[in-house]
């Protein structure tokens, strides 16, 4: 609508603008560049994403303006950056949801092709977390149950649950996805009882296990630092791994040594140990990535979560 | 009477069209999906309820009567003030094709002078003084310094330059 | 007792009082100015506060939280451009207020009732913690529909004049939410194949579209000289109400916090629900019902109270369980776990001077609010005394702002137009517009209640009625709606707007 004829004006002007900057990259930057996050600010990814604005800014010498446009789930975003002129000044914080679950359900207005993968920072710690007084002490206890009976499990996102559905698919136990608004209701709901499992992140889960009303019985993809005792969910015995990294991404056709230069720019944020404190306070795990290592966590995942979609009956296209 | 009554009931038929529109795009939702009611049955039967409520209205508009209040007394609007009147429509359709191409700072210089020098008569300078001001005050202040987003364009960022 | 004395301690310091007097201040300037959320700033903020003290830190972001409850009010008021979806309801009564010349009269009351909330709803945090937080967990999906039925059969309160016409709008309302990624399984729903409609109609933009961008096409009517933008008190402190404002203000506030902080507990939407309820208890206990709507001071005072009351409320679950209540609050316990603080029980034993410092913070902050405030709005009213053609551009300008900020792009504002027009539309017909955002705001949560809970179950009805408090809360929206649905003794209209 309205905001897409915007857009083509702003290619049309950057078009002009960027010319020179495509025959020759030396003056680049020579105005500021976006860095679109499709979160709301203040949450762990975007304080991430503003610093890694710091650092890119820093590298270049040139100015990085962190725009959060959020809305269609992360689509939004991801959108006007693959739809910017590629000219090396919008890049994007990946939206993982719009690359594996959107396009089975709707329209997307770009594939994985129209992205360059540039690199990652981190990945979340994720839980499977159950009611302290829930009779199971293992994960293998629960999936005994999952043979005999449906267990609910609650999550904001529909990624959280990959190693559990994937564990469900090599054990028979099965797993009913209970979608909630929000990562906090998720907790609400285990911990009163009303659905079996909380899967989500470990910043989220950390107050409530603290205080002993949630128990871990798995962790993925990797043990908690802070919770070192609590084995994997390949640990326990089944081959299940919720990996959801954290990375960017800018329109394909960005000059080569632009890109170059923000790759270089992302894995120096990803070591610095500002950032790296950042992310072991908030139980996140460090884990810098090359854009093609990047892409791979990301693209391995496509075949479960399409299968995942299907079984929920999400898959439409 | 005639014309009283239909333009009683045309608030009633025109909420009715749009229910009927909006329950037709409901009708194309699945009601059920593999975990129970899906993503059709609650529009369906919002839009249903909208509908037939504002059918009941056309049929009987007495039932959309209030006996407390007699509707909004209407003031007699004179040429003057009717020409005021379009000059602020004019101004909202300004705000939306402003926010989508011109960016803050020329709809802010453009709205001033429509609202205060065309609809209110004010001398044509101070109301581009006003227009400028809320554009510097608007991009860099709140734009700039606040980090607000704000509708964007070249004018725009040639101002915030300026304090960069 | 001790440990709250042993809070303020901790409060008194140069640092930490210097730091919870700029998270107020904040606060104030983020609830006046459109488009800056309290998101944004705690964001921008976050980063600077690593090099401060845990305590102080905290103090100062919590500040910027509850105090931006105490600025929304403002632009309800004079300009009946509503900040945030809780001051909705404050434009009905507070703008009407406003237009009688009351508008300081309004302001100091929702100032003073903002305070009431603020610090009642502190000593619940500081005494009744630990059983109230349980509340949160004792509502499943099956309860929270319940409660949102509830609230939906308040509505009926809201009606005035025609019911048949109410319910329409509700319906609309109902519709309206439904605009959008279906909830559960994300598929567009009456979205019509726009993508500017893929997210929904945005709250703001409906909100200011309805009320802001509606009353200004109904001021643009009028003649300049039959145009009363009310002339503001000349006298020092004319801006104080009178005695009959304060006398019939009190039993509003007093009922909106205990109202307002127990529906704020709740996670979701607490602070917008606890309004329009109030507003609906204010407009059941009324001796003169008929004058809600035209600048009732109850209907101010009970509703601005109430909201005020569920964001101390909301703050609960937070710093008791680490539970966020919403997105703001979801931001805090970020800002918290960077910090090294994870809230909870756990807090309260081993971080006793970070939690009870923060409780003594929130009592110190809402007085200098209450000092902040009260100066400012003598000030502020001042706004009305700018004529016409320089206020109509403010106007349209702020809402140009607000709707485009939290709505990303232009569709926003075009949205926000759209419904400008059908606003001004719908008024000049008597529509009742309040119950068209009231049941918006519901819907959504009604909706994924009601399929959650049936998820859960596999289909099974019989989980609706499983609960003692499901039960009672069905029951309640039964009542409220018969009740509501009650013929009612024609009033005699004496003034009209």
């Amino acid at each position: 609508m309205s905001a897409i004829t915007r857009r083509s004006l702003v290619i049309a002007g950057g078009t002009v603008l960027a010319a020179p900057a495509l025959a020759q990259n030396a003056d680049w930057p020579s105005k500021e560049i976006r860095l679109i996050v499709s979160v709301a600010p203040g949450g762990g990814a975007d304080l991430v994403a503003r610093q890694v604005a710091r650092v890119i800014a820093q590298d270049t010498g040139g100015t990085v303006v962190v725009r959060n446009i959020v809305g269609g789930s992360g689509l939004t975003g991801m959108a006007e950056m693959a739809s910017s002129p590629p000219d090396g000044y919008t890049l994007s914080l990946v939206n993982i949801g719009s690359l594996l679950v959107l396009p089975h359900i709707m329209q997307v207005p770009f594939s994985w092709d129209d992205l360059a993968f540039l690199g990652g920072i981190s990945q979340n710690y994720y839980g499977v977390a159950v009611a302290a007084n829930s009779p199971w002490q293992t994960f293998g206890d629960m999936i005994a149950t999952g043979k005999t009976r449906r267990i609910t499990y609650a999550c904001a996102t529909i990624m959280n649950g990959v190693a559990l559905v994937q564990a469900g698919n090599q054990s028979g136990a099965r797993f009913r996805l209970v979608n909630t608004q929000t990562d906090a209701e998720a907790i609400t709901q285990t911990v009163g009882g009303f659905v079996d499992i909380a899967m989500t992140s470990s910043t989220v889960l950390l107050p409530m296990l603290q205080s002993q009303r949630l128990k871990l019985l798995a962790v993925t993809p990797a043990r908690w630092p802070n919770m070192p005792d609590i084995p994997t969910v390949k640990e326990a015995g089944y081959n299940g791994e919720t990996v959801v990294p954290l990375g960017f991404a800018c329109p394909a056709g960005v000059p080569a040594p632009i890109r170059a230069r923000f790759e270089a720019a992302i894995l120096k944020a990803a070591r610095d140990p500002a950032t790296v404190e950042m992310l072991t306070r908030t139980i996140n795990m460090p884990k810098p990535m090359t854009g093609a290592e990047f892409r791979h966590a990301l693209f391995s995942q496509a075949p479960t979560i399409e299968a995942m979609l299907a079984e929920a009956g999400m898959k439409r296209r | 009477m005639s014309r009283f009554l239909r333009s009683e009931r045309l608030p009633y038929i025109a909420a009715a069209a749009v229910a009927l529109l909006l329950l037709s795009q409901a009708m194309r939702l699945e009601d059920f999906g593999p975990f129970g009611p899906g993503a059709g049955i609650f529009p369906q039967i919002t839009a249903g309820l909208a509908a037939a409520l504002a059918l009941a209205l056309v049929l009987v508009p007495a039932l959309g009567r209030d006996a407390a209040a007699p509707g909004a007394a209407e003031e007699p609007v004179g040429p003057e003030e009717r020409r005021t009147f379009h000059l602020y429509i004019a101004g909202l359709v300004l705000m939306v094709v402003g926010s989508a191409f011109l960016g803050f700072a020329v709809t802010a210089i453009l709205l001033a002078l429509l609202i205060a020098w065309l609809a209110e008569r004010r001398p044509f300078h101070s109301a581009l003084l006003f227009g400028l001001a809320g554009a510097v005050v608007g991009t860099i202040g709140l734009g700039h310094y606040m980090e607000i987003e704000m509708p964007y364009a070249a004018v725009d960022s040639l101002l915030r330059s300026l304090v960069r | 007792m001790e440990q709250l004395l042993h809070g303020f301690a901790v409060v008194m310091t140069p640092a930490n009082l210097f730091f919870c007097l700029v998270g107020t201040l904040l606060g104030t300037i983020v609830g006046i100015i459109p488009g800056l959320g309290p998101l944004t700033t705690i964001a921008i903020l976050l980063p600077v506060t690593y090099k401060l003290d845990v305590t102080s830190a905290l103090i100062m972001l919590s500040g910027i939280y509850y105090g931006v409850a105490y600025g929304g009010t403002a632009t309800s008021v004079l300009l009946r451009i509503p900040g945030e979806a809780s001051s909705v309801v404050t434009c009905i009564d507070g703008y009407a207020m406003a237009r009688k010349g009351r508008a300081g009269a309004a302001l100091t009351i929702a100032a003073v009732g903002s305070f009431v909330a603020g610090t009642v709803g502190t000593i619940g945090i500081s005494y009744l913690s630990p059983p109230l937080a349980e509340l949160v967990f004792a509502f499943g999906p099956a309860e929270y529909a319940a409660l949102m039925l509830a609230g939906l059969a308040a509505v009926t309160y809201f009606s005035s004049g025609s019911l048949l016409k109410s319910l329409l709008m509700a319906a609309f309302g109902l519709v309206l939410g439904c605009v959008g990624k279906d909830p559960m399984t994300l598929e567009p729903r009456l979205t019509f194949g726009l993508t500017g409609l893929l997210d929904g109609i945005e709250l703001p933009a409906l909100a200011i579209g309805l009320f802001g961008l509606s009353e200004i096409l109904l001021l643009a009517r009028r003649s300049q000289s039959s145009l009363k933008m009310i002339a503001p008190p000349r006298s020092l402190l004319g801006f104080l109400p009178n005695r009959e404002e304060t006398r019939r203000s009190v039993a509003p506030v007093a009922r909106g916090t205990v109202l307002g902080f127990l529906v704020g507990v709740l996670p979701g939407g607490g602070a917008v629900i606890a309004s329009f309820l109030s507003y609906a208890l204010e407009k059941k206990f009324a001796k003169q019902p008929e004058e809600f709507g035209r600048g009732a001071v109850e209907g101010l005072a009970g509703p601005e109270t109430a909201n005020n009351a569920a964001s101390s409320g909301s703050l609960l679950p937070l710093l008791c369980m680490g539970l966020p209540a919403n997105a703001t609050t979801a931001v805090l316990l970020n800002a918290f776990i960077l910090h090294g603080v994870a809230p909870g029980p756990a807090m309260m034993t081993q971080q006793p001077e970070i939690f009870w410092g923060l409780i003594a913070s929130m009592y110190v902050g809402n007085v200098m609010l209450l000092v902040l405030n009260l100066p400012l709005i003598g000030l502020m009213i001042r706004i009305l005394d700018v004529p016409r053609a320089y206020l109509g551009p403010i106007i349209l300008l702020f809402c140009m702002i607000g709707v485009y900020s939290s709505v990303g792009d232009a569709s926003g504002v075009l949205i926000a137009v759209v419904f400008g027009f059908v606003g001004y539309y719908l008024r000049q017909h008597g529509f009742n517009l309040g119950m068209l955002i009231l049941a918006f705001v519901l819907g959504p949560i009604l909706e994924r209640s009601v399929r959650q809970a049936l998820n859960i179950s596999d289909g099974e009805f019989g989980v609706f009625v499983a609960s003692p408090i499901s039960i009672t809360l069905l029951c309640l929206a039964a009542a409220i709606l018969l009740l509501g649905l009650w013929p009612r003794r024609p009033v005699v209209n004496t003034e009209d707007d």
